[in-house]
């Protein structure tokens, strides 16, 4: 199956700080952006993606989470 | 159901879903980490802010991580859905979130509904509604 890569993204310094959408279908594909999570939905919406699901980019990107 | 792991550097995979979370008809799609060490749902005081709750006037409550200060979370009642069903959960709201990638979701209003099987090795998390 394997995972959806997210790594370009997450690299992307076009994304870094920001609030994006992803392509609800492959998961991987950036839809819009945005400075907020409100501006970045609004995008997908206008673009006929209302469920593109949301996620922000850090502006750093090699942090581990552990929680 | 079954979920691909999500690949956020070529060395770390996440288990990271796409969920909906609905308040007073509202449909806002967010990524969540599923997190087996957190206490209750967690999401971006920005995601709560887009589904219209008036944050504030939630249950407040307090937050502690590994590595982090104490954190204020304001707790409300809302709608997830997933694989097309409705789930009513509780879910705490944080800015200490609004710069984080992801919500967590954890032991109750998700591990709660959901049995959740970990394949890293397949990259692939299973999860199966518990019989209610």
């Amino acid at each position: 199956m394997g995972a959806r890569d997210l790594s370009k993204v997450f690299a992307n310094p076009a994304y870094k700080g920001k609030w994006v959408t992803l392509n609800r279908d492959d998961g991987e594909t950036v839809v819009s952006s945005g400075k907020t999570a409100k501006e970045a939905f609004e995008k997908a919406r206008k673009l006929g993606q209302p469920l593109a699901p949301l996620m922000h980019v850090p502006v750093k990107s090699d942090i581990y989470f552990v929680g | 159901m079954t979920f691909k792991y999500v690949r956020r550097s070529p060395t770390v995979l996440r288990p990271i879903i796409p969920i909906d979370l609905v308040h007073d008809g509202f449909t806002v799609p967010y990524l969540v980490l599923i997190d087996s060490g957190a206490d209750i749902n967690v999401f971006s005081y920005q995601i709560g802010e887009l589904l219209g709750l008036d944050l504030l006037s939630g249950q407040k409550a307090e937050a502690l991580g590994v590595t982090g200060e104490p954190t204020d979370l304001y707790i409300h009642p809302l709608t997830l859905i997933l694989g097309g069903e409705h789930y009513p959960i509780k879910a705490a709201f944080t800015k200490a979130l609004d710069d984080k990638p992801h919500g967590l979701v954890g032991q109750d209003g998700f591990f709660s509904l959901f049995k959740v099987a970990f394949d890293l090795p397949s990259e692939e998390i299973e999860l199966t509604p518990h019989r209610v």
